[in-house]
């Protein structure tokens, strides 16, 4: 639990938070999630589920598609950033604060904007949680850009 | 293409010479990788001359046929496919879609395994070539080609022409052929039934006088009314030249919906889609047939299964119809309605030019026999008239069985309950007969089968009682004799009498004393011949009536002069006991057919054995269990004879 005077991103929760715990935490969180959805993914196909196999479902099951496999690709990510947070010690901390809140909100933002996406279609089109996939992208980029260039410093010097 | 292949060769020989010299082959194994790359860019080479060989046999596939895609609009129903998903599936399938294609393998269905068709001397060779189909005839444009003299004598040289277009996948399946005039489609005179899995000439599968001369027929003028979507025949005929072109081939999207293209551009913005979504408003910029009132819903399948007057034929040729969804088609594509001749007075002109236009659609009466025209019938209904009954009410188009494409529960009374309540709790009371039985199904009394087409007798679209004056007058068989087939005009007069209060018509000897499907069978036009004929392969009609005595009356029919007539009682007599593999074809020599009654009749007699049929006069069935030839010669020397040809 955070303390009331005390934000995550001040500079003493910073020192505390341990990244690559927070990271194999989450990864490995998200891994059983979104597999777990891919298991009832494959079942809903053994079953012939009209409702996600109908032609008229395809939004639906494209939708699910997409959350299964970013939920999954993005916990293994969480992985290599919790490789990267401690394998790189010259990490800003506030840089590298910045790419785990924007990594956290990624995993979270990106599938779940595409289930709740296709929980209800119109026709061709998603339904409007479909709006969290283009903020989620956006964290992704901005984690993926400190993380890089975290890296990058660490080479050059 | 070749770039890819000079990539891979180049990468090849990279790799080839690079591990060569690391590993100091000999010049054996240079020889063999030269051998190698030498082979594969001939490889590479053949194919490469084979698909541009397989682009210019498409490119002249495709410039001898008419061509997709038009202006005013129309975008195609590949453009619907990403945003309704569900909705292009469920027209996918249905016969709709499949009304003209681009022959194919997907798309023919008849037998082209080096088949030898004949047809009036003339031989036509059928054969597929992957997945092309091709026919070999003599040398002359099949327009001609039933009145070309020279042809006749088999003089002509052969040619093979690849099959173009296609038309129908349900009943029967007609091929067109590429002329000698642009994209003009002729018809291959033979057509494949799809049921029966056989060749017949083409002009056998309609009812039509055998005397009447063969008129050619062409796709751009005839089939593109409705077999294609916002199709343009646009012939050029001082030049002979076709440039025909349509929206789509086939009954797509566009045909109901009316051209997509402002439809697909201003929905490429989500914010317009989401609006839309969760407005529920529907959206101006398409038309969709079921927010439209039910009388305007109903014109959009007017256009098409209406018999239409095309006020400006010139214009027509050159830009097709000017209807468009969710207009009055009146305004431009008017529905003929011998009911309302007084204000259309355009039919009686039509009437001038071919006396025999309303005979060839109409009952006397102004009711429709042919079938496809059902919308006909939908107008000259009292529920349409004066209430709100339209084509959607019974029928929907994306929710629906390809077969018949009724709405869930539109294939019982839910359809004519929906709005007639009462009869829920009084239906035996209304109908006389048991709950459950056909005699109690809606359709049968009001929508009986009084329609012609597609070799078939096809429920008639004008909602009606059974009256026995219109019998009269017509000639139209009623419904209770469509099912109580042995029974006289005489026995249904007097029940519709009690039972309905109607008044008491008078009937002369025959009405009284024969019974009526009999008498439709012996004298009436073969028009009701085939009617009739129907029916006594009707499962609902044999149930009520008994089929002991079905197949002498069957048998008349065999050596019947229309070859509908003749296809719908073999038929019928084949559902028949001991019937099943009795051997005839409708399409056989005059000498076949003319055996075949006394055949069909020796088969009776011996399945019969000591079994004999039951006395019934009104079935011209002595005492004896005879059938009174003579009556029945007497009847049938009665037959309307006039010449008929049934525009369906």
């Amino acid at each position: 639990m955070k303390k009331a005077n005390a934000p995550e991103s001040s500079p003493a929760t910073i020192a505390t938070v341990n990244y690559p715990q927070r990271h194999l935490r989450l990864g490995w969180w998200a891994l059983l999630v979104f597999l777990t959805l891919g298991i009832a993914l494959e079942a809903f196909h053994g079953f012939k589920l009209g409702w996600y196999l109908d032609v008229s479902n395809e939004t639906r099951r494209l939708m699910w598609t997409l959350a299964h496999a970013h939920g999954t690709l993005l916990g293994l990510l969480n992985f290599a950033f919790s490789l990267t947070a401690y394998l790189v010690p010259t990490w800003p901390a506030r840089s590298r604060s910045l790419a785990s809140n924007c990594l956290f909100a990624a995993t979270l933002l990106i599938p779940g904007g595409f289930f709740l996406g296709g929980v209800v279609c119109y026709a061709g089109d998603p339904g409007l949680g479909i709006l969290l996939v283009p903020l989620g992208a956006a964290s992704l980029f901005v984690a993926g850009f400190l993380a890089a260039r975290a890296v990058s410093i660490r080479k050059a010097r | 293409m070749r770039f890819e292949w000079l990539a891979i060769l180049a990468l090849l020989a990279a790799v080839g010479v690079g591990f060569g010299r690391r590993r100091n082959f000999s010049p054996s194994w240079w020889l063999l990788a030269l051998f190698l790359l030498v082979a594969t860019a001939l490889w590479a080479w053949w194919r490469d001359v084979r698909r541009r060989q397989s682009v210019q046999a498409d490119a002249a596939f495709f410039a001898s046929v008419p061509r997709e895609g038009r202006p005013d609009g129309y975008v195609s129903s590949d453009h619907c496919q990403a945003c309704h998903p569900g909705q292009y599936a469920s027209w996918h399938r249905t016969f709709h879609r499949t009304m003209t294609q681009f022959a194919g393998s997907t798309s023919v269905v008849g037998n082209f395994d080096n088949v030898t068709l004949e047809l009036a001397g003339q031989k036509y060779r059928l054969e597929r070539l992957g997945d092309e189909f091709w026919v070999e005839l003599d040398d002359s444009d099949s327009v001609t080609a039933a009145r070309n003299p020279a042809r006749r004598l088999g003089h002509a040289p052969r040619v093979k022409q690849r099959v173009g277009l296609v038309t129908g996948s349900h009943h029967l399946q007609v091929y067109w052929l590429p002329g000698k005039h642009g994209n003009l489609q002729t018809v291959l005179p033979f057509a494949w039934l799809i049921e029966d899995k056989r060749w017949v000439p083409f002009h056998q599968t309609f009812l039509r006088d055998p005397a009447l001369p063969l008129q050619p027929s062409v796709w751009n003028l005839n089939c593109i009314q409705c077999h294609a979507t916002g199709g343009q025949p646009r012939p050029d005929l001082q030049v002979k030249d076709w440039d025909t072109r349509s929206g789509e081939l086939g009954i797509a999207c566009e045909a109901c919906h009316g051209p997509g293209e402002k439809h697909v551009a201003v929905n490429g913005s989500p914010g317009r889609r989401y609006a839309s979504h969760y407005m529920d408003q529907g959206d101006p910029s398409i038309t969709n047939p079921a927010r439209l009132p039910s009388k305007i819903a109903s014109q959009v399948c007017g256009q098409c299964h209406g018999i239409k007057w095309i006020p400006n034929r010139e214009e027509w040729r050159r830009e097709g119809f000017r209807f468009r969804p969710g207009q009055d088609l009146a305004t431009t594509t008017p529905i003929v309605r011998p009911t309302k001749l007084d204000e259309q007075p355009w039919v009686k002109a039509a009437a001038m030019q071919n006396p025999t236009f309303l005979e060839d659609h109409y009952w006397s009466d102004g009711m429709v026999r042919v079938s496809g025209r059902e919308y006909n019938g939908l107008l000259e209904s009292p529920c349409h008239q004066r209430g709100e009954l339209s084509c959607l009410s019974c029928h929907a188009l994306h929710q629906s069985a390809p077969e018949d494409q009724l709405a869930p529960q539109m294939d019982g009374n839910g359809a004519c309950l929906s709005c007639h309540g009462q009869f829920r709790t009084e239906l035996v009371a209304h109908t006389h007969h048991l709950a459950g039985s056909p005699g109690s199904e809606c359709y049968n009394c009001h929508m009986p089968h009084t329609t012609y087409g597609l070799l078939k007798a096809i429920r008639s679209h004008q909602i009606d009682s059974p009256s026995v004056p219109a019998t009269q007058k017509t000639g139209r068989p009623n419904a209770c004799n469509l099912c109580h087939l042995d029974q006289t005009l005489g026995w249904t007069a007097q029940h519709l009498a009690t039972w309905y209060r109607q008044p008491m018509p008078e009937l002369d000897a025959v009405e009284q004393n024969v019974s009526a499907a009999v008498v439709g069978l012996l004298k009436g036009d073969a028009g009701q011949r085939a009617l009739i004929a129907f029916s006594m392969g009707w499962a609902p009609a044999k149930q009520a009536a008994g089929t002991q005595w079905l197949a002498p009356y069957l048998a008349q029919l065999l050596d019947d002069p229309y070859s509908a007539v003749r296809y719908i009682a073999q038929r019928s007599l084949k559902r028949l006991p001991d019937y099943q593999n009795f051997a005839y074809d409708f399409t056989g020599s005059a000498e076949h057919r003319a055996t075949a009654p006394a055949r069909a009749l020796g088969l009776l007699t011996k399945a019969e054995g000591n079994r004999t049929l039951r006395s019934q006069p009104q079935l011209f069935i002595d005492t004896r269990g005879e059938l009174q030839q003579d009556e029945i010669r007497a009847l049938r020397q009665q037959r309307d004879n006039h010449s008929m040809d049934l525009q369906e």
